[in-house]
C-alpha cells in the first residue's frame, strides 16, 4: 500500500500544532483528517478504519486517556484502527504507562520531534505492520 | 543467753512483731517488684509507634489492671491551650455504664482550662497533685452532683488521685486514677509506685505526641510533593506545547517549506531553533529532576550493546568536529558490550559529558571516548584537551545550575546548568559512580562507572 492509501487521523487541539500535522502529513502524500476535540476523537476512532491515530492526551470534553479506556472496554471500534500512537507533550510516567497497557504502540513528547521526525514515527509504526 | 530471760509472753510478742516486719518487707518487695513490671510494660508501650489515644489508652489499661484500680482516666491539653480533653479512659462494663449516665462520647468530655473548679484543672495549672473523694471534683461542670454520686458509685470509687503529667515543666494533661480505697488505706510502697509511674507516662505520651505530629507533618509534605509533581507535570505541558509549535515552524521554513529564503534568514532561523531547542531540553531536565528530587524518578531498563550509542555518538559528534579541526575518536573494548540499563539516559549522560568536552576545547583540541569492562561494570572515560577545571570549582561541578562556562568563546551555546548534575543523578541511579580528574589549561576527564546487570 502506497502512503496516499493509508489513511491517518491526527488529533490535535491545538490549531498550530494541528495545522502543521496535517500539512506534513498531507505533504508525504498520507490522507489525512484531523479532530479537535477529544469528543470528536472518540467518534471517529469508534468508526474506525485509520491505518494509524496520532492520538493527543491533554484534549477538551474527553482527554485521551480516557478515549482509550472506551475504546478497548465499552465501545470497541467498528472497523479496526491498526496504529494508535500517542503524540503529546504531557510527559508524565503515570499517563505514559495507563496509554500503553490501553493498547497504544508509542509514545512521543512532540516538543522531542520535529515535523520531519514526527513524519519519520509515522513510518516506523505503519511498517511495523498490523498491530491486531 | 538472752532469750532465757525473757518470758514466754515477751517472746511471743517479739516474734509477732519480726513476723510483722517481715511480712511488710515482703510486702514492700512485691511492690517494688510489681512497679519495676509495670514501669517494664510502660516502658515498651512508650517505644512503640502507636498515636496519642493508643498509648494512652493501653497506659490506663495496664494501670489499672498491674494496681487494680477500678477506673484510670489520662486527659490531655488541646493543641489550642485552652481545654483539657479525655484520650482514654479504663475499659469496662461499668465504666460503659457510667459514662452512658453522662449520655456523651468520652471525647467530647471537654473541660475549659480557666475552669478552676475541677481538680483535674488544678493539677494541670498546678502541676501538684490533687486528692478528693467527691468524682464532682473532676466532672464539674460536666455534670451535678447527684449524677456523679451515681456514677461514683456503680464504678465504685471512694478516692480520686489526679497527677499532673508534664515535660520541662510544662503540662500536658493529667492522670486520674479512680480507687476503691480510701486514701489513708493506701501504703506508702503504692504511693511510691504511683510517684514512680508518672514521669515515665509524661514521656510515653509525649513522645507518642511527637511521632504522631511527624507523621502528619510527613503526610502533609507528601501530599506537597505530590502536588508539586503535578503542577510540574502540567506547566511542562503547557510550556511545551507553544515551543512544540515555534520548533515545528521553523523547522519547515528552515526546510523549504515556505519557498526560498536568503542566507541570513537561515542564519537568524538557526539561532531561534537552537534557542527552542534550548528551552525544550530545559523543560525536559526539570521534569527530570522534579520525579529525580521526589523519589518518583522510573529507569527504563532494558538489554542492549553499548556500542550501538558509542556509534550513535561518534556519528553525532563528527560534525562538529571536523567544523573545527577538533580530532574526535571512540574506542571500545571489547568490541560490543551487552548491558542492562535505560539506553535514554544513558545517551544522554554521554551526549552531556562529550557535548561538555567540545565546549570547553578550543579549534585543534582533541576529544576521545573510551569504553571498556572492569569487575562487571561498565567504565566509560570522556577525555578533552580543553581549558581545564580549577581545583576548587570541582566540587561545585555536579550541582545545580553551576555553570563554569563565563568567559567561552561565543562559539559555545551556553548550556542549562543541569547537565552534569543530572548525569550524576543517572548514574547514580543505576548504581555507578562519576569522577572527574582535571588539570587547569590542560584538559579533563569525566568518567562513569554503569554495573553491566
Amino acid at each position: 500500500m502506497t502512503n496516499s492509501q493509508k489513511r491517518i487521523l491526527v488529533v490535535e487541539d491545538d490549531v498550530a500544532l494541528r495545522d502543521l500535522y496535517v500539512q506534513i502529513l498531507t505533504d508525504s502524500s498520507f490522507q489525512v483528517e484531523s479532530v479537535a476535540d477529544g469528543q470528536e476523537a472518540f467518534e471517529a476512532m469508534k468508526k474506525g478504519g485509520y491505518d494509524l491515530v496520532l492520538l493527543d492526551i491533554i484534549l477538551p470534553k474527553v482527554d485521551g486517556l480516557t478515549i482509550l479506556e472506551k475504546l478497548s472496554t465499552e465501545a470497541p471500534p467498528e472497523k479496526p484502527n491498526f496504529h494508535v500512537v500517542v503524540l503529546s507533550n504531557l510527559g508524565q510516567d503515570e499517563a505514559i504507562s495507563k496509554a500503553m497497557s490501553l493498547g497504544a504502540e508509542g509514545y512521543l513528547i512532540k516538543s522531542d520531534y520535529t515535523p520531519g521526525q514526527v513524519v519519520e514515527q509515522v513510518n516506523h509504526f505503519l511498517e511495523m505492520g498490523d498491530s491486531h | 543467753m538472752a532469750d532465757t530471760q525473757l518470758s514466754a509472753d515477751e517472746r511471743e510478742l517479739l516474734l509477732a512483731k519480726a513476723n510483722e516486719e517481715i511480712y511488710k518487707q515482703n510486702f514492700e518487695l512485691s511492690l517494688r517488684n510489681k512497679t519495676l513490671s509495670i514501669l517494664k510494660i510502660l516502658y515498651s508501650i512508650s517505644i512503640s509507634t502507636l498515636d496519642v489515644n493508643e498509648v494512652s489508652q493501653q497506659i490506663v489499661d495496664t494501670i489499672a489492671a498491674q494496681m487494680n484500680f477500678p477506673a484510670v482516666l489520662i486527659s490531655l491539653v488541646d493543641p489550642d491551650g485552652q481545654s483539657l480533653r479525655p484520650s482514654a479512659i479504663t475499659k469496662s462494663e461499668s465504666i460503659q455504664n457510667a459514662i452512658s449516665i453522662i449520655n456523651k462520647p468520652l471525647s467530647e468530655l471537654i473541660i475549659p482550662l480557666d475552669y478552676r473548679n475541677n481538680l483535674v484543672v488544678n493539677a494541670v495549672k498546678t502541676n501538684e497533685r490533687q486528692i478528693t473523694s467527691n468524682l464532682l471534683d473532676i466532672l464539674d461542670p460536666l455534670v451535678p452532683q447527684d449524677p456523679a454520686d451515681a456514677i461514683a458509685k456503680i464504678v465504685n470509687i471512694n478516692t480520686l488521685i489526679i497527677y499532673p503529667l508534664s515535660i520541662n515543666n510544662k503540662a500536658i494533661g493529667a492522670m486520674t486514677l479512680g480507687i476503691s480505697k480510701e486514701i489513708d488505706d493506701l501504703s506508702r510502697g503504692e504511693k511510691e509506685t504511683l510517684d514512680q509511674l508518672i514521669d515515665v507516662v509524661s514521656i510515653a505520651i509525649d513522645r507518642a505526641r511527637l511521632h504522631q505530629n511527624l507523621k502528619l507533618a510527613n503526610d502533609h509534605l507528601k501530599e506537597l510533593d505530590k502536588l508539586k509533581d503535578e503542577f510540574v507535570s502540567l506547566a511542562s505541558h503547557e510550556l511545551r506545547t507553544p515551543m512544540t509549535a515555534i520548533k515545528g515552524y521553523v523547522w519547515m521554513v528552515q526546510n523549504g517549506k515556505a519557498g526560498d529564503i536568503t542566507d541570513t534568514a537561515k542564519k537568524y532561523l538557526e539561532i531561534v531553533y537552537s534557542s527552542t531547542e534550548r528551552l525544550i531540553h530545559l523543560v525536559n531536565d526539570m521534569l527530570d529532576i522534579s520525579r529525580i528530587e521526589s523519589g518518583r524518578f522510573q529507569l527504563h531498563p532494558e538489554t542492549f550493546d553499548f556500542s550501538e550509542l558509542v556509534t550513535q555518538i561518534q556519528t553525532e559528534f563528527s560534525a562538529k568536529a571536523s567544523e573545527h579541526q577538533m580530532t574526535w575518536h571512540t574506542d571500545i573494548d571489547p568490541s560490543q558490550i551487552s548491558i542492562n540499563a535505560d539506553k535514554d539516559k544513558i545517551l544522554q549522560i554521554l551526549e552531556n559529558l562529550v557535548g561538555n568536552a567540545f565546549k570547553f576545547t578550543p579549534d585543534q583540541g582533541f576529544v576521545s571516548l573510551q569504553a571498556t569492562v572492569k569487575d562487571n561494570f561498565l567504565r566509560v572515560s570522556i577525555s578533552d584537551s580543553g581549558r581545564g577545571i580549577a581545583a576548587e570549582d570541582i566540587p561545585k561541578l555536579f550541582t545545580k545550575f553551576t555553570r563554569l562556562g563565563e568567559g567561552l568563546p561565543t562559539l559555545a551555546k551556553p548550556g542549562t546548568g543541569l547537565g552534569l548534575y543530572l548525569s550524576k543523578q543517572f548514574v547514580e541511579l543505576h548504581h555507578g559512580q562519576v569522577f572527574v580528574e582535571s588539570e587547569l589549561n590542560k584538559g579533563s576527564t569525566f568518567t562513569f562507572t554503569i554495573p553491566l546487570v
